[in-house]
């Protein structure tokens, strides 16, 4: 038996008979089932319109119905592509030149695996490591990261840095980067200490276990 | 009239070489001095300052040290016969410098093959240097053999094993040459990008053939872990006056971060190619009971190791910042410890021990009392007071003989 627009009708409403019904359930809930549901070749536009008017039916506003057929379908969707391209193409440019800037917080995020991303701002420059996050509130100065960060300001700037990777423990550090240096900021796991938020000067890494230094210092290209 | 006209050109001459060798305004003589001594300055400046007395006096680096440009040079600094070399990572090679009227001026490079940085070196002669490095992009243990004054290298690869498994990178601890045989230490780490690193419980020493580094064999050890270190940053082993080698495994978390470990003491005895299986000097179980890092022989079969101390220093984010090192002098034979009364000392890795004519040289740098050079005498058992720099110096990195 093939499943036909009348015979599915005939299952919704209701009238079906025992073996109707266990081949449209059959079709309905089968996975291998190959059978197409089998409409009218020839008009189908009829169809179309059909259902068009019962869905407009339905719409709130019921005094703009849209004619599908009447409009020419080339040409919106030319219409379209080109503004979703101007759309992307827009947005690629406003992001490439100042991530998220809503009233001085900035938000960045390094998806690569190996390459850093990098901001200039008017106080300072930042270069976001890879697998790394950061938000800087330029008004409350308060930047909060997670992964690795390194910032350049241009002037004296008071930061407050916190890693905040996991809200469990937010770890803050306030201080002052003074203008020319290099400030490294990072979220470190040592045996002793699993979450450390560290901020170097980036004289100070000579502080830090060689292995740890060497990839900062090729990560930031210092 | 025949001899005015010879007598003018020597005139002319003898005028004219005088001008050549007279020194400009504010030049300084070439003299050769004998201590070169890296200082970083409390606003990151650096200075190489140059000197030929650590007993005494007072050095300000901004008057008379040589600023270092490019700076950041950190611990990967060679001082040797007047000049210094390093490795540049961002060129790849090998550059030699001399401090000519206060500049710190490149004299001579040479481009090196999978060598971005120094993690071991030795002196072969004086003029030849030995350096090893770990190369990521082959997995490869590299070395260049480099004549210092034509800047020629023999370059190649070890049969060192590069990391597997769990493991994706590895330190070379130690150098020690035999006749005709090359032991190096190393192990194998796990890094996770910036974030961590862990460091294997294996200590591994291979013995290679010289100079054709091919492996001959390899022994383990795992009562320490992380051994040695990069031997431009501080020193970790050395061969007593009777050609014992002793190294220093530091797993704590300045370096292998391998901590549950002890730092430790091996011995390899002359002639033998592997870890003397009797001999070991547990650092942390002993009355120091921290972790310990540089280690430096003064003589008589006695060391000194400089050791953190836990519980003032609360992880990687202020262990280089906050004075907690202190200096033990050790008797290997007997495995006894003696602390010296220093100030406590800040400077997670510098090359701060001396010793010559039975005198050890010591720079602290202490918040309290500034940075200085102590004399100690191993015999007397006494410490004064050296050479003093100025309270703008922050950290006395290092401390070396240059002529």
């Amino acid at each position: 038996m093939k499943i036909s627009k009348e015979l599915i009708e005939k299952y919704h409403s209701g009238t079906c008979s025992a073996e109707e019904a266990a081949v449209v359930e059959n079709w309905l809930f089968g996975d291998e089932s190959d059978e197409e549901l089998l409409l009218p070749e020839n008009d189908k536009l009829e169809h179309r319109e059909e259902m068009w008017a019962e869905i407009a039916s339905i719409l709130p506003n019921r005094g703009r119905q849209i004619k599908v057929d009447k409009l020419n379908n080339r040409f919106v969707w030319r219409a379209v592509a080109a503004v979703f391209a101007l759309a992307v193409l827009g947005s690629c440019v406003y992001f490439s030149r100042k991530p998220t800037d809503i009233e001085g917080v900035i938000v960045m995020n390094n998806a690569s695996e190996t390459n850093n991303k990098n901001l200039d701002e008017t106080e300072y420059t930042i270069s976001i490591g890879p697998k790394s996050n950061v938000e800087i509130n330029n008004q409350t100065g308060i930047i909060d990261f997670c992964g690795a960060v390194m910032i350049n300001p241009k002037k004296d700037i008071e930061f407050v840095i916190q890693g905040a990777c996991s809200k469990k423990e937010d770890k803050q550090e306030r201080m002052i980067l003074k203008k020319g240096l290099n400030y490294i900021a990072l979220n470190y796991s040592s045996h002793s200490n699993p979450s450390e938020v560290i901020v170097v000067e980036e004289g100070s890494m000579m502080g830090l276990p060689p292995l740890l230094m060497k990839q900062l210092l090729y990560q930031f290209n210092i | 009239m025949n001899r005015v006209i010879p007598r003018l050109i020597l005139l002319f001459l003898i005028i004219g070489f005088a001008a050549c060798t007279r020194k400009r305004p504010g030049e300084v003589a070439s003299e050769k001095k004998k201590y070169s001594i890296y200082v970083m300055m409390k606003d990151g400046k650096e200075y190489l300052v140059q000197t030929d007395s650590l007993s005494s006096g007072h050095i300000k680096p901004v008057q008379e040290g040589t600023k270092v440009v490019p700076a950041r040079l950190f611990y990967d600094l060679i001082a040797h016969n007047g000049k210094y070399y390093r490795v540049d990572w961002k060129t790849d090679s090998f550059v030699r410098y001399r401090v000519e009227n206060k500049i710190f001026t490149k004299e001579a490079e040479l481009t090196l093959k999978g060598i971005s940085a120094i993690e071991n070196y030795q002196w072969l002669s004086p003029d030849s240097l030995f350096i090893v490095d770990y190369d990521a992009a082959t997995r490869k243990v590299r070395y260049a053999a480099i004549n210092v004054n034509n800047m020629k290298a023999r370059q190649g690869e070890t049969e060192i094993a590069g990391p597997s498994g769990i493991f994706n990178s590895m330190s070379i601890g130690f150098l020690k040459f035999l006749d005709k045989k090359l032991l190096v230490g190393y192990t194998y780490h796990a890094i996770n990008n910036l974030n961590s690193f862990t460091t294997s419980d294996t200590i591994y020493v291979d013995v290679l053939s010289y100079p054709s580094l091919k492996f001959i064999s390899r022994s383990v050890d795992t009562r320490s872990a992380y051994p040695g270190g990069v031997n431009t940053r501080q020193s970790h082993f050395f061969s007593d006056e009777n050609g014992d080698f002793y190294f220093i495994a530091c797993p704590g978390i300045a370096a292998g971060n391998n901590p549950d470990k002890p730092t430790g003491i091996f011995r390899i005895k002359k002639s033998q190619t592997g870890i003397d299986p009797d001999y070991f000097f547990n650092i942390s179980v002993s009355k120091i009971q921290n972790h310990g890092y540089g280690f430096w022989y003064i003589g008589n079969g006695k060391a000194i190791v400089r050791t953190e101390r836990k519980g003032f220093f609360t992880g990687m984010n202020d262990h280089w910042k906050v004075p907690h090192f202190d200096f033990f002098e050790i008797d290997l034979e007997h495995k006894t410890t003696s602390r010296l009364p220093l100030p406590l000392d800040k400077g997670t890795a510098r090359q701060c021990v001396l010793v010559e004519d039975g005198v050890v040289y010591i720079t602290v740098n202490s918040d309290s009392q500034g940075s200085r050079v102590w004399l100690y005498d191993p015999i007397k058992k006494s410490l004064t007071k050296g050479l003093q720099f100025d309270h703008q110096v922050d950290y006395l990195l290092r401390l070396e003989r240059l002529n």
